[in-house]
């Protein structure tokens, strides 16, 4: 038995081995384990975790605001709230009435209509036609509210102990017009959907691409019970700013012609009404304005016949304005000169299925034949140039061609070509009917007129800034393009246009004390069914001052039914004291001393 | 009789060794241990409170964005309500409410000067100073 006898001492190292060894075995199998979840399952189990507690919401950034030329707010955004409640977690009638006290003071409104909007339950329509009662769980209470207010409202309700699970607040953007109806139709509207802009027309459209912000991402962690956990975002993908738009619109020169427009919606009762001004130099449009139009901020306003740019999507016969480009190109190829006379035909031109002037002009001049809008002196003179000439003509002034100002709708106009010319049409496209043109063409080509037969490409965009890294990029600005061959053609068909505003002439209305004006009427018979009506189209396109000209407008009125139907007597006033204003606001100097009043 | 004899056996003499040594060995231990855990519990407490700062700081962060959000949305609302106020429209409308009779100035009303150099006008000024004074100090002298 003495042979099997442990020693204790070895005994006690045995045990201790033992437990030692499971120690250091245990700790080695912990750690394999946790080099196991930590390391080789990180991805995994991180993203369980995060599953758990991680929210996350995207960041929107700002869309991008459009400015006039000179830094003017015409588009911007307005920060505001949106409140959002969950009145089934109300609990008490007590609360609820509170809850409704405290929106009435802060948001304005009825009382009622925010107490049944915290009603906790809701009548819910099934599909076989009854009603049933289920609980309140989405009511939206305010969708743009003011941020001071529904911050002030956010306070007072958690006073009282409804947190944000029951009211909601969603801190948005909307867009807003800061100018009113000035310029809407140009710059369009857009819609907030699911907190997204949604452009509907106008430039908000067509530079959507430009102006839209890209979103981004960021999270946070949250508890069980809804509270945040971090209050840092952590941004996992930053959202980017849209670019800021500066057009070449000047908003007080804008603001004049709207106000003269209004005023001309008064006087003439016309059906439309519809004006714009362009720098002849550089092609830059000033302003660009029509009536009947709508306030952006006013949804009441939105009615189908305001919302169209009609100056870039309407094309129409504009009668006589289209007389000197058939005239200053004739003078140019040297097919008539300005001392040629033409027998006015006692007024009617049988020959030409009884084209008529007025008045029997007796012989004319070339000056006196656009002095007076001869339809039946224009006809000859075509004639002389001949139809491919004709044709060639009024292409080189932009008959039928997009001008390509970023409006998301641009008619092109209409011109038909040679081969489809009846016996009549070589005198009556030179007159302004049988073409369409958009306001938009005959604009451009009478800044090539002004310009001394450069004309210009219309710009409206003037340029676009980055606003993260304030870099500014301007589009590319494209050639001019030449309308004569001969260096003082432009010059005379100018002395010419002179007259048409100076006594004896069919604007003197348009004259402006002090400056020389020179400018084209245009009168034309509207289409309706197919045939020629009585109802008329008054226009007048001008440049001022005429020798050194520092704009052209034009100002076409449709449908006229008071005082008068002629551009002379409708659009021609309109003209002269919208640009009088403008000059006076330019500060440029009469060509003649002011006469004293 | 409990009397232990005047000498020591050797063995006796190394258990007492050993238990003097394990005692001091184990209060060595006890020291590094108590060492150890005042370093964990250390550790522990200044990261306990460095977390808690932190938090306090990212709250108070989170406090100032919203502040500054808050701030950065008054300046727009306000920006927006001068647009509004400043537009030519509504100038216009008000010069007619309170009937001012104002408009532009005529353009031979005003007159721009141009400076034919780049220095400032307090020099040009104090130059033209200068010179009338001595003018007349030599008006004076005559």
């Amino acid at each position: 038995m003495a042979g099997h006898k442990i020693d204790p001492e070895k005994g006690i190292k045995i045990r201790s081995g033992i437990i030692l060894f499971a120690a250091v075995t245990c700790i080695i199998l912990l750690s394999l384990h946790f080099f196991y979840i930590q390391i080789s399952q990180n991805s995994k189990y991180s993203s369980r975790v995060d599953d758990l507690t991680k929210t996350g919401k995207s960041l929107r950034g700002k869309r991008g605001e459009i400015f006039d030329c000179n830094g003017n707010l015409l588009v911007a955004n307005q920060p505001c709230v949106r409140i959002i409640a969950s009145p089934c977690n109300i609990k008490t009638d007590t609360l609820r009435r509170k809850a409704a006290g405290l929106m009435v003071e802060y948001l304005g409104g009825d009382f009622s209509f925010y107490y049944k909007k915290l009603a906790p339950v809701v009548r819910r329509r099934q599909k076989d036609g009854s009603f049933v009662l289920k609980p309140n769980v989405y009511q939206q209470i305010a969708r743009f509210a003011p941020c001071d207010k529904g911050y002030r409202l956010q306070e007072e309700l958690q006073k009282i102990k409804i947190n944000f699970n029951t009211v909601s607040f969603q801190e948005i953007s909307r867009r807003i017009y800061p100018k009113g109806k000035l310029l809407a139709n140009v710059l369009g509207y857009s819609d907030l959907e699911k907190d997204n802009d949604v452009p509907r027309s106008g430039l908000e459209k067509k530079l959507d691409s430009a102006i839209a912000q890209k979103s981004g991402f960021t999270e946070y962690g949250r508890a069980r019970d809804g509270k945040r956990l971090d209050y840092v975002d952590n941004i996992v993908k930053p959202s980017q700013d849209g670019k800021n738009v500066y057009l070449t619109i000047s908003e007080p020169i804008q603001a004049i012609l709207e106000e003269e427009l209004d005023r001309g919606m008064a006087e003439y009762a016309p059906k439309t009404i519809y004006a714009a001004i362009a720098d002849p130099a550089t092609g830059d449009i000033l302003a660009i304005a029509q009536r009947p139009t709508y306030d952006p901020n006013d949804r009441s306003t939105y009615k189908s016949e305001a919302i169209p740019n009609r100056i870039a999507e309407d094309a129409y016969e504009p009668g006589s304005v289209v007389k000197p480009f058939v005239i200053s190109r004739a003078l140019d190829l040297g097919v008539i000169h300005p001392g040629m006379i033409f027998d006015g035909e006692q007024g009617k031109w049988e020959e030409e299925r009884n084209l008529r002037d007025t008045h029997d002009y007796g012989q004319m001049d070339v000056a006196k034949i656009i002095q007076k809008s001869s339809n039946i002196g224009t006809a000859k003179i075509a004639k002389l140039l001949g139809k491919n000439q004709v044709y060639l003509t009024l292409l080189l002034f932009g008959a039928g061609q997009k001008t390509n100002l970023p409006f998301p709708i641009e008619s092109s106009g209409r011109i038909a070509t040679p081969a489809k010319w009846d016996k009549y049409s070589i005198t009556r496209f030179p007159i302004g009917y049988g073409v369409l043109w958009t306001p938009l063409q005959l604009l451009r080509a009478y800044c090539g007129l002004a310009n001394n037969g450069l004309m210009p490409q219309l710009n409206i965009v003037s340029r676009y800034e980055n606003t993260a890294t304030g870099q500014i990029t301007t589009p590319a600005k494209k050639s001019f393009l030449q309308l004569f061959r001969k260096p003082d053609t432009a010059a005379q068909i100018v002395e010419m246009m002179i007259k048409v505003t100076q006594p004896g002439g069919t604007a003197t209305r348009a004259a402006i004390p002090g400056y020389e004006v020179a400018g084209k009427t245009g009168t034309s018979h509207r289409v309706i069914n197919g045939r020629y009506s009585n109802q008329k189209l008054a226009s007048f396109v001008g440049f001022v001052p005429a020798r050194k000209p520092r704009l052209v407008m034009l100002v076409s009125v449709d449908k006229p039914s008071k005082i008068g139907t002629h551009g002379g007597t409708v659009a021609a006033p309109i003209f002269s004291r919208t640009a009088q204003r403008i000059l006076q606001y330019l500060n440029v100097a009469p060509d003649q001393p002011v006469p004293e009043k | 009789m409990n009397i232990q004899s005047g000498h020591t056996t050797r063995i006796n003499r190394q258990s007492n060794r050993k238990v003097q040594q394990s005692f001091g060995r184990h209060t060595a231990r006890l020291i590094k241990a108590l060492i150890l855990v005042l370093a964990v519990t250390a550790a522990m407490v200044v990261n306990t409170n460095l977390n808690q700062r932190i938090a306090e700081t990212r709250s108070l962060i989170a406090k100032e964005q919203r502040r500054k959000n808050t701030i950065t949305n008054e300046i727009v609302l306000k920006r927006n309500r001068i647009e509004e106020l400043s537009s030519m429209a509504y100038i216009c409308r008000k010069i007619d409410q309170y009937g001012l009779k104002l408009h532009f100035a005529n353009p031979g009303q005003i007159s721009k000067m141009t400076l034919r150099s780049n220095v400032s006008c307090e020099h040009r000024f104090a130059a033209w100073l200068r010179s009338r004074e001595s003018i007349s100090s030599m008006t004076a002298a005559r």
